[in-house]
Protein backbone atom coordinates (compact mmCIF):
# COMPACT_ATOMS: atom_id res chain seq x y z
CA UNK A 1 0.00 0.00 0.00
CA UNK A 2 1.36 3.64 -0.24
CA UNK A 3 2.72 5.37 2.64
CA UNK A 4 1.62 9.16 1.19
CA UNK A 5 -0.90 9.03 3.66
CA UNK A 6 -1.98 11.93 5.81
CA UNK A 7 -3.47 12.08 8.97
CA UNK A 8 -5.35 15.73 9.69
CA UNK A 9 -6.82 16.30 13.11
CA UNK A 10 -9.22 19.26 13.74
CA UNK A 11 -9.69 20.49 17.57
CA UNK A 12 -13.12 22.09 17.46
CA UNK A 13 -13.78 24.35 20.63
CA UNK A 14 -16.89 23.69 22.60
CA UNK A 15 -16.95 26.90 24.05
CA UNK A 16 -16.48 30.18 22.61
CA UNK A 17 -13.70 32.55 24.47
CA UNK A 18 -16.12 34.43 26.14
CA UNK A 19 -17.37 30.85 27.70
CA UNK A 20 -20.73 30.66 25.65
CA UNK A 21 -21.19 26.94 24.73
CA UNK A 22 -20.90 26.68 20.69
CA UNK A 23 -23.94 25.95 19.88
CA UNK A 24 -23.44 22.16 19.44
CA UNK A 25 -25.18 22.00 15.51
CA UNK A 26 -22.41 24.08 14.49
CA UNK A 27 -19.80 21.19 15.94
CA UNK A 28 -22.14 19.01 13.90
CA UNK A 29 -21.61 21.39 10.33
CA UNK A 30 -18.08 21.21 10.93
CA UNK A 31 -17.45 17.29 11.28
CA UNK A 32 -20.42 17.03 8.54
CA UNK A 33 -18.42 19.21 6.24
CA UNK A 34 -15.64 17.02 6.74
CA UNK A 35 -17.59 14.42 6.45
CA UNK A 36 -19.25 15.40 2.60
CA UNK A 37 -15.03 16.59 0.97
CA UNK A 38 -13.29 13.20 2.32
CA UNK A 39 -16.56 10.71 3.09
CA UNK A 40 -15.77 9.95 6.50
CA UNK A 41 -14.57 11.22 9.62
CA UNK A 42 -13.88 9.91 13.28
CA UNK A 43 -14.44 11.93 16.52
CA UNK A 44 -13.37 11.40 20.12
CA UNK A 45 -14.97 11.26 23.01
CA UNK A 46 -12.98 12.88 25.80
CA UNK A 47 -12.76 16.38 25.51
CA UNK A 48 -9.44 17.79 25.14
CA UNK A 49 -8.10 20.59 27.19
CA UNK A 50 -6.24 23.20 25.73
CA UNK A 51 -4.16 26.21 27.79
CA UNK A 52 -2.64 28.72 25.77
CA UNK A 53 -1.71 32.31 26.02
CA UNK A 54 -1.93 35.63 23.35
CA UNK A 55 -0.12 38.61 24.76
CA UNK A 56 -1.00 38.48 28.17
CA UNK A 57 -3.91 36.51 28.20
CA UNK A 58 -4.01 32.65 29.15
CA UNK A 59 -7.19 31.23 27.39
CA UNK A 60 -8.42 27.40 27.80
CA UNK A 61 -10.38 25.63 25.66
CA UNK A 62 -12.65 21.95 25.96
CA UNK A 63 -12.21 20.86 22.92
CA UNK A 64 -13.68 17.75 20.70
CA UNK A 65 -11.35 15.97 18.34
CA UNK A 66 -12.34 14.99 14.71
CA UNK A 67 -9.28 12.87 12.70
CA UNK A 68 -9.51 11.80 9.06
CA UNK A 69 -6.94 10.57 7.28
CA UNK A 70 -6.90 10.50 3.42
CA UNK A 71 -4.36 9.80 0.89
CA UNK A 72 -1.78 12.88 0.87
CA UNK A 73 -3.04 15.01 -2.08
CA UNK A 74 -1.89 19.12 -2.48
CA UNK A 75 -5.94 19.70 -3.28
CA UNK A 76 -7.09 17.91 0.65
CA UNK A 77 -4.26 20.02 2.52
CA UNK A 78 -5.91 23.33 0.58
CA UNK A 79 -9.51 22.48 1.69
CA UNK A 80 -8.17 21.57 5.20
CA UNK A 81 -6.41 25.70 5.36
CA UNK A 82 -9.78 27.03 3.56
CA UNK A 83 -11.98 25.16 6.29
CA UNK A 84 -9.53 26.43 8.94
CA UNK A 85 -10.03 29.40 7.97
CA UNK A 86 -13.61 29.69 7.72
CA UNK A 87 -14.29 27.48 11.17
CA UNK A 88 -12.20 30.02 13.02
CA UNK A 89 -14.00 32.85 11.81
CA UNK A 90 -17.22 31.34 12.48
CA UNK A 91 -16.35 29.82 16.19
CA UNK A 92 -14.43 32.97 17.06
CA UNK A 93 -10.60 31.98 17.33
CA UNK A 94 -7.93 33.32 17.30
CA UNK A 95 -6.44 30.38 15.92
CA UNK A 96 -7.95 26.63 15.38
CA UNK A 97 -5.50 24.29 15.88
CA UNK A 98 -5.04 21.69 12.96
CA UNK A 99 -2.29 19.66 12.69
CA UNK A 100 -1.42 17.03 9.93
CA UNK A 101 0.89 14.54 9.40
CA UNK A 102 1.92 11.87 6.87
CA UNK A 103 1.14 8.37 8.43
CA UNK A 104 2.26 5.24 6.91
CA UNK A 105 -0.42 2.69 6.99
CA UNK A 106 0.77 -1.11 7.67
CA UNK B 1 -47.17 -9.97 36.49
CA UNK B 2 -45.03 -10.50 39.46
CA UNK B 3 -47.63 -12.41 41.16
CA UNK B 4 -48.33 -13.93 38.55
CA UNK B 5 -45.25 -16.00 38.21
CA UNK B 6 -43.51 -14.88 41.42
CA UNK B 7 -41.86 -18.09 41.84
CA UNK B 8 -39.77 -18.00 38.18
CA UNK B 9 -39.28 -14.48 39.00
CA UNK B 10 -37.92 -14.89 42.17
CA UNK B 11 -34.36 -16.44 40.46
CA UNK B 12 -34.21 -13.31 38.73
CA UNK B 13 -31.97 -10.72 39.84
CA UNK B 14 -34.11 -7.53 38.20
CA UNK B 15 -37.18 -7.44 36.35
CA UNK B 16 -37.57 -4.88 33.58
CA UNK B 17 -41.42 -4.15 32.69
CA UNK B 18 -41.92 -1.92 29.32
CA UNK B 19 -45.06 0.65 30.96
CA UNK B 20 -42.13 1.10 33.44
CA UNK B 21 -39.55 1.82 31.05
CA UNK B 22 -41.43 3.57 28.60
CA UNK B 23 -40.58 1.75 25.72
CA UNK B 24 -41.29 -1.76 24.13
CA UNK B 25 -39.42 -4.29 22.14
CA UNK B 26 -38.82 -4.20 19.08
CA UNK B 27 -37.85 -0.94 19.61
CA UNK B 28 -34.28 -0.38 19.90
CA UNK B 29 -34.58 1.90 22.76
CA UNK B 30 -36.10 -1.21 24.50
CA UNK B 31 -33.12 -2.91 24.13
CA UNK B 32 -30.50 0.10 25.00
CA UNK B 33 -32.14 0.77 27.89
CA UNK B 34 -32.04 -2.56 29.69
CA UNK B 35 -28.45 -2.96 28.45
CA UNK B 36 -27.53 0.10 30.18
CA UNK B 37 -29.28 -0.65 33.41
CA UNK B 38 -27.26 -4.05 33.63
CA UNK B 39 -24.11 -2.48 32.65
CA UNK B 40 -23.56 -5.14 30.27
CA UNK B 41 -22.99 -4.54 26.56
CA UNK B 42 -25.80 -5.32 23.61
CA UNK B 43 -23.36 -7.94 22.48
CA UNK B 44 -23.00 -10.25 25.35
CA UNK B 45 -26.86 -10.43 26.20
CA UNK B 46 -28.80 -13.74 25.25
CA UNK B 47 -31.99 -12.80 24.95
CA UNK B 48 -35.24 -15.35 24.23
CA UNK B 49 -38.59 -14.11 22.82
CA UNK B 50 -41.28 -15.91 21.78
CA UNK B 51 -42.08 -13.62 19.28
CA UNK B 52 -39.85 -13.37 16.13
CA UNK B 53 -40.37 -9.79 15.48
CA UNK B 54 -39.16 -9.04 18.78
CA UNK B 55 -35.84 -11.62 18.68
CA UNK B 56 -34.92 -9.91 14.99
CA UNK B 57 -34.99 -6.53 16.96
CA UNK B 58 -32.63 -7.56 19.11
CA UNK B 59 -30.49 -9.29 16.35
CA UNK B 60 -30.34 -5.77 14.92
CA UNK B 61 -29.02 -3.91 17.90
CA UNK B 62 -26.32 -6.97 18.53
CA UNK B 63 -27.75 -8.75 20.90
CA UNK B 64 -27.18 -12.22 20.77
CA UNK B 65 -31.14 -13.70 20.45
CA UNK B 66 -32.67 -17.04 20.24
CA UNK B 67 -36.45 -17.28 19.63
CA UNK B 68 -38.18 -19.85 21.48
CA UNK B 69 -41.19 -20.80 22.67
CA UNK B 70 -40.97 -23.11 25.92
CA UNK B 71 -38.77 -22.75 28.96
CA UNK B 72 -36.98 -26.20 27.88
CA UNK B 73 -36.37 -24.61 24.88
CA UNK B 74 -34.69 -22.03 26.95
CA UNK B 75 -32.72 -24.12 28.71
CA UNK B 76 -31.60 -26.02 25.72
CA UNK B 77 -30.81 -22.95 23.83
CA UNK B 78 -28.59 -21.60 27.09
CA UNK B 79 -26.69 -24.90 26.82
CA UNK B 80 -26.09 -24.50 23.21
CA UNK B 81 -25.12 -20.88 23.22
CA UNK B 82 -22.38 -21.47 26.40
CA UNK B 83 -21.25 -24.13 24.34
CA UNK B 84 -20.99 -22.28 21.33
CA UNK B 85 -19.15 -19.62 23.74
CA UNK B 86 -16.30 -22.24 24.62
CA UNK B 87 -15.67 -22.83 21.41
CA UNK B 88 -14.83 -19.02 20.55
CA UNK B 89 -17.48 -17.96 18.31
CA UNK B 90 -20.39 -16.10 18.61
CA UNK B 91 -23.41 -17.39 20.05
CA UNK B 92 -26.17 -16.26 17.87
CA UNK B 93 -28.48 -19.78 17.71
CA UNK B 94 -31.47 -20.27 15.99
CA UNK B 95 -32.15 -23.31 18.85
CA UNK B 96 -34.59 -25.93 18.86
CA UNK B 97 -38.04 -23.95 18.76
CA UNK B 98 -40.21 -23.85 21.86
CA UNK B 99 -43.38 -21.77 23.54
CA UNK B 100 -44.04 -20.69 26.64
CA UNK B 101 -47.21 -20.91 27.68
CA UNK B 102 -48.23 -17.65 29.45
CA UNK B 103 -50.47 -14.67 28.53
CA UNK B 104 -47.68 -12.40 27.87
CA UNK B 105 -44.24 -13.31 26.70
CA UNK B 106 -41.28 -13.73 29.45
CA UNK B 107 -38.52 -12.78 28.45
CA UNK B 108 -34.98 -14.27 29.96
CA UNK B 109 -32.29 -11.81 29.18
CA UNK B 110 -28.72 -13.32 30.38
CA UNK B 111 -25.68 -11.31 30.53
CA UNK B 112 -22.77 -13.33 29.39
CA UNK B 113 -19.05 -12.90 29.88
CA UNK B 114 -16.12 -13.45 27.28
CA UNK B 115 -14.87 -16.89 26.90
CA UNK B 116 -11.88 -16.27 28.62
CA UNK B 117 -12.84 -14.26 31.21
CA UNK B 118 -13.29 -15.61 35.00
CA UNK B 119 -15.71 -14.53 37.53
CA UNK B 120 -18.32 -15.69 40.00
CA UNK B 121 -21.64 -16.87 38.30
CA UNK B 122 -24.79 -14.79 39.86
CA UNK B 123 -27.33 -17.21 41.20
CA UNK B 124 -29.68 -15.79 38.39
CA UNK B 125 -28.09 -17.22 35.95
CA UNK B 126 -26.55 -13.68 34.90
CA UNK B 127 -22.48 -13.39 35.08
CA UNK B 128 -20.69 -10.14 36.00
CA UNK B 129 -19.26 -8.17 33.32
CA UNK B 130 -15.92 -7.19 34.53
CA UNK B 131 -13.52 -7.56 32.66
CA UNK B 132 -15.16 -7.99 29.05
CA UNK B 133 -13.12 -6.39 27.00
CA UNK B 134 -10.30 -8.80 28.40
CA UNK B 135 -9.85 -11.26 25.50
CA UNK B 136 -6.90 -13.36 24.57
CA UNK B 137 -8.49 -14.16 21.44
CA UNK B 138 -7.67 -11.16 19.04
CA UNK B 139 -10.84 -12.25 17.03
CA UNK B 140 -13.18 -11.65 19.73
CA UNK B 141 -10.95 -8.56 20.65
CA UNK B 142 -11.33 -6.78 17.46
CA UNK B 143 -15.25 -7.55 17.19
CA UNK B 144 -15.98 -7.14 20.69
CA UNK B 145 -13.82 -4.34 21.71
CA UNK B 146 -15.53 -2.19 19.27
CA UNK B 147 -18.85 -2.78 20.33
CA UNK B 148 -19.74 0.01 17.76
CA UNK B 149 -23.34 0.49 16.30
CA UNK B 150 -24.42 1.25 13.08
CA UNK B 151 -27.73 4.19 13.26
CA UNK B 152 -29.07 6.35 10.49
CA UNK B 153 -31.39 9.91 11.73
CA UNK B 154 -34.65 10.58 9.51
CA UNK B 155 -33.55 13.56 8.06
CA UNK B 156 -30.53 16.23 7.87
CA UNK B 157 -31.40 18.35 10.37
CA UNK B 158 -31.73 15.10 12.84
CA UNK B 159 -28.81 14.31 12.03
CA UNK B 160 -27.01 17.59 12.61
CA UNK B 161 -28.52 17.48 15.82
CA UNK B 162 -27.79 14.47 17.07
CA UNK B 163 -24.14 14.93 16.03
CA UNK B 164 -24.27 18.20 17.97
CA UNK B 165 -25.26 15.84 20.97
CA UNK B 166 -22.88 13.25 20.58
CA UNK B 167 -19.82 15.39 19.98
CA UNK B 168 -17.79 15.28 22.96
CA UNK B 169 -20.13 12.85 24.82
CA UNK B 170 -19.01 9.98 22.65
CA UNK B 171 -16.07 8.65 20.25
CA UNK B 172 -18.10 7.79 17.11
CA UNK B 173 -17.74 7.57 13.70
CA UNK B 174 -19.52 9.08 10.53
CA UNK B 175 -19.87 8.40 7.20
CA UNK B 176 -21.17 10.13 4.05
CA UNK B 177 -23.70 7.57 3.42
CA UNK B 178 -25.97 9.35 6.37
CA UNK B 179 -24.60 6.10 8.80
CA UNK B 180 -22.93 6.81 12.11
CA UNK B 181 -21.20 4.41 13.96
CA UNK B 182 -21.92 4.97 17.92
CA UNK B 183 -21.07 2.54 21.05
CA UNK B 184 -24.31 1.19 22.57
CA UNK B 185 -23.86 3.42 25.55
CA UNK B 186 -25.07 6.25 22.95
CA UNK B 187 -28.40 4.63 22.15
CA UNK B 188 -30.22 4.88 24.97
CA UNK B 189 -28.58 8.92 25.37
CA UNK B 190 -30.27 9.67 22.35
CA UNK B 191 -33.01 8.23 23.22
CA UNK B 192 -33.63 9.77 26.54
CA UNK B 193 -32.66 12.90 24.44
CA UNK B 194 -35.30 11.88 22.24
CA UNK B 195 -33.11 11.96 19.36
CA UNK B 196 -35.07 9.44 16.71
CA UNK B 197 -32.79 7.14 15.14
CA UNK B 198 -32.66 3.59 13.53
CA UNK B 199 -30.43 0.64 14.13
CA UNK B 200 -28.85 -0.83 11.17
CA UNK B 201 -27.10 -3.57 13.53
CA UNK B 202 -23.80 -4.05 14.39
CA UNK B 203 -20.65 -1.90 13.19
CA UNK B 204 -18.33 -3.81 10.41
CA UNK B 205 -14.81 -3.91 10.56
CA UNK B 206 -14.56 -2.33 6.73
CA UNK B 207 -17.13 0.50 7.91
CA UNK B 208 -14.55 1.51 10.97
CA UNK B 209 -12.02 1.26 8.52
CA UNK B 210 -13.57 3.82 5.89
CA UNK B 211 -14.54 5.98 8.87
CA UNK B 212 -11.01 6.66 9.53
CA UNK B 213 -9.86 6.52 5.84
CA UNK B 214 -11.87 8.84 4.10
CA UNK B 215 -14.08 7.46 1.12
CA UNK B 216 -11.64 10.19 -0.94
CA UNK B 217 -8.95 7.37 0.21
CA UNK B 218 -7.87 4.90 -2.51
CA UNK B 219 -9.17 1.68 -1.97
CA UNK B 220 -6.94 -0.96 0.01
CA UNK B 221 -4.67 -2.57 -1.62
Amino acid sequence: MSSSWRRFEVLLPLRFNDGREVPPEWLAEAVLEVVERFGAASYETQKVEGHWRHGTVVYRDDLVRVVVDVPDAPEHREWVKDFKRRWAARLEQLDLWVVSHRIDIE
Amino acid sequence: MANLYAETLKNFRRVFVSSDRGVRKPEPEAFAKIATAIRVPLSRILFFDDTKENVEGALAVGMQAVHVSSVGGIAEAIAKSVGDLRRHRTARSTGPLARIRSPRPVNVTVGLRAPHAEGPRRRTGVRESKGQREFADPRHARKEVSGMVTITFPDRETEKRALGFLLGRFSGRVLRSGEHLVPEAALEALADSSIPFTVKGKATYEQQLAAVRGAASAPLQ
